[in-house]
């Protein structure tokens, strides 16, 4: 192993435009250069001297970049011209997994840098625990393919918009799908589970109803709920998915509004709530009571019992029974009219 | 009569401990063009290999009980383990995601298979068996090379008290013609519509096919049986299920029927990503599915509701008296179909045993 020598380097001498070792973060620094400015470098840059006056940065961009402006010398570690430039990468990929918690971009990055450094098996093994990812076979290619998004893609990912099973979901979708989403997502930033069931249920209604992804987010309804300046994103997020589902389970979804509303026809007493079956799923029902006292409990069973035998609450049976056998031939798309 | 669909085996790899066995006789005389290999252990392998057969050893139990579940209905089917996998790829086939191993495999070992065939009937004289070779793989779709069914057909014929069910998607019936079946065998076809047969099971035998063979072993006195599983909604499932089912009223007599199933398409959560990943133009995932109480994803039951009603008002009208059954289906469901739960009759192993006693008058009384 060759070791570096520790000495003064001109700024001036430095090849600002090689990035042969660059691990782009796509996220701003701002803790860093704050650090630089209250104590300065601490940490020397690794620099190879690659020709007698140019050196390549292998460790230290944006300390040097921070510097640049500052100084017309870096104390640095140079490695010779006859460093091997694989060693050094994998030294650099090494610095950069365990220094600090690296955002996924930059996981992407290391992985598919070292996935011409290494086996498959080593990534597996190794690289991929050591980066805390999804390790199986499949998703290498796929964190392979993340590395090469365009550099508004790998931002998103940066700046955690987009959680790693969303964009192991996104990788194999074309760039203009993919884009389109991350806009959504990026309007929305919705927990991680949300993320995932709205781009399950939006690619299912793609391939259902023969459409883009990126039609389905461009559409009128979608772009409405976007635009609406009276919600929140919390109430952008519900809206969303509220019209995914609607899409996505029409008659479900259709259903479940007819027997909510039949529900709450119901002048159900406070303490007492009334659960169907889940998703029309078997015939229990269940009747939940909150009390405090035995007292309260003989009240509301009272309650309980006089509430079965009105019409409302019978209408809402009625309306449970009421499964229609006569549905048209076959669901017919129902993903926006501006889309298709 | 040459099969209708190709040898699918173009290699075979024997273990040497079943390398006299008659079932690799068979192979080797009915698959001369093919290369035999002989290793002591089989590997279990993660990749498909087109055209690979494994003739293995075989160390577990040939006879099972089919695992059913105790929220959902199930018919007390016996399973008489043959071997596994499948080679016609139908898009929603749950053998994606069953078994680790992804190549055809059969058991060599057909003595121990046949001792067991002869022992657990015998062990309780006074039930009925209703067994079948095809939970884990086609019955039919090596047959005509393995030449296990002019075993395992004769063999249930001596058996008084089981019926054996061979459940395919394939034509290969012709090794049937001539086999003492004593009245003891079914064979029973998967169906569907035309639209779903050509779009999802490719490589299965067409509809006509299909009925064709069922004409073919109802002249040779062997009963019949259908399963409309798994019923796919689509866009015209209506018309399309109605002319199968009119297809099928014409190519066969109601009295060789003993019973037909339906089940609408439900699948393990994780099914969800293989269907999408081999088969991506599929769009049979995409249905109106909910999680059922079984953790399985199902129609939702309105959907079951209209496929099963439509179906079995047609087939009532075919044959008011006929078996007609629902696969893995809740009693809900049941009742707004058939005005009844299974447990009204006796439970639906029940109400499978009188359809045999019935049609194929075997079982004796109840």
């Amino acid at each position: 192993m060759v070791h570096p020598q520790r000495q003064s380097v001109p700024l001036a001498s430095i090849d600002w435009d090689d990035e042969g070792f660059a691990i782009a973060g796509h996220a701003p620094d701002e803790p860093l250069f704050q650090s630089l400015e209250a104590v300065g470098i601490l940490h020397p840059p690794l620099l190879w001297q690659k020709q007698p006056d140019r050196f390549a940065i292998v460790d230290g961009f944006k300390r040097l970049s921070w510097l640049r402006s500052r100084s017309s010398l870096v104390d640095a570690l140079v490695f010779p011209k006859d460093t091997d430039e694989a060693r050094l990468l994998a030294m650099r990929l090494e610095i950069k997994m365990l220094s600090r918690r690296l955002n996924l971009a930059e996981k992407a990055q290391i992985l598919a840098r070292y996935g011409a450094l290494t086996s498959k098996e080593d990534l597996r093994r190794r690289i991929c625990p050591a980066l805390g990812i999804a390790s199986q076979t499949e998703s290498l290619s796929l964190w392979q393919s993340i590395a090469a998004w365009p550099a508004r893609h790998l931002s998103a990912l940066a700046r955690d918009l987009i959680a790693e099973k969303t964009a192991l979901s996104l990788a194999p979708l074309p760039e203009k799908d993919r884009e389109s989403f991350l806009e959504l997502l990026s309007a929305l930033r919705c927990s991680a589970s949300l993320q995932m069931e709205i781009l399950e249920r939006c690619l299912d209604i793609a391939r259902r109803d023969g459409i883009t992804l990126h039609a389905l987010v461009a559409s009128p309804e979608v772009q409405a709920i976007l635009e609406d300046e009276n919600r929140n994103r919390r109430e952008k997020t519900a809206a969303v998915r509220e019209l995914v589902h609607r899409w996505r389970f029409p008659r479900l979804h259709e259903r479940m509004e007819r027997l909510e509303r039949a529900m709450a026809e119901v002048n159900m007493p406070s303490a007492l709530s009334l659960v169907p079956p889940p998703h029309w799923e078997g015939d229990v029902w269940e009747l939940r009571v909150r009390f405090r006292t035995p007292s309260d409990l003989a009240v509301s069973l009272t309650e309980a019992k006089h509430l079965c035998t009105t019409a409302p609450f019978q209408g809402v049976f009625e309306e449970f029974e009421n499964a229609s056998t006569a549905y048209p031939s076959g669901p017919t798309p129902v993903s926006p009219q501006g889309a298709l | 009569m040459i099969p209708r669909v190709q040898n699918p085996i173009r290699n075979v790899v024997v273990e040497r401990a079943v390398s006299r066995s008659p079932v690799v006789a068979a192979l080797r005389e009915g698959l001369p063009g093919v290369s035999f290999a002989f290793v002591d252990t089989v590997p279990e392998r993660s990749r498909k290999i087109p055209g690979l057969l494994e003739v293995v050893h075989f160390k577990g139990r040939f006879w099972r009980s089919c695992p059913g579940t105790k929220i959902y209905e199930c018919c007390g089917y016996q399973i008489v383990h043959i071997g596994t996998q499948c080679s016609l790829e139908c898009t929603y086939c749950i053998l994606q995601s069953y078994f680790e191993n992804p190549n055809l495999r059969i058991f060599g070992n057909i003595e121990d298979l046949e001792a067991e065939v002869r022992q657990v009937p015998a062990s309780a004289p006074h039930r009925l068996f209703r067994a079948g070779t095809g939970e884990f793989t086609d019955s039919l779709l090596l047959d005509p090379w393995t030449g296990l069914s002019r075993r395992l057909v004769p063999l249930f014929a001596r058996i008084p008290n089981a019926v054996l069910e061979l459940k395919t998607k394939t034509d290969h019936v012709a090794q049937l013609a001539k086999l003492d079946h004593g009245g003891h065998s079914i064979v029973s076809w998967s169906l569907n519509a035309d639209d779903v047969i050509r779009r999802e099971e490719p490589r299965s035998a067409p509809l006509d096919a299909r009925l064709n063979a069922a004409r073919r072993c109802a002249d040779w006195g062997y009963f019949l049986a259908f399963h409309f599983d798994p019923m796919i909604e689509y866009p015209g499932w209506r018309e399309g299920y109605r002319r199968t089912l009119h297809a099928l009223f014409d190519a066969v007599d109601p009295s060789h029927v003993v019973w037909i199933s339906l089940g609408a398409f439900r699948f393990m959560p994780e099914l969800k990503g293989i269907i999408q990943r081999r088969h991506p133009t599929s769009r049979i995932v995409t249905g109106e599915f909910i999680r059922g109480l079984d953790g399985k994803m199902r129609y939702f039951r309105d959907i079951r509701l209209a496929l099963y009603t439509e179906m079995v008002k047609e087939i009532r009208a075919w044959d008011s008296t006929l078996c007609v059954y629902l696969c893995m289906e809740g009693p809900w469901i049941w009742k707004r179909v058939f005005g009844f739960e299974p447990s009204e009759k006796g439970g639906l192993p029940a109400m499978l045993d009188k359809a045999v006693r019935d049609r194929m008058g075997i079982g004796g009384s109840p």
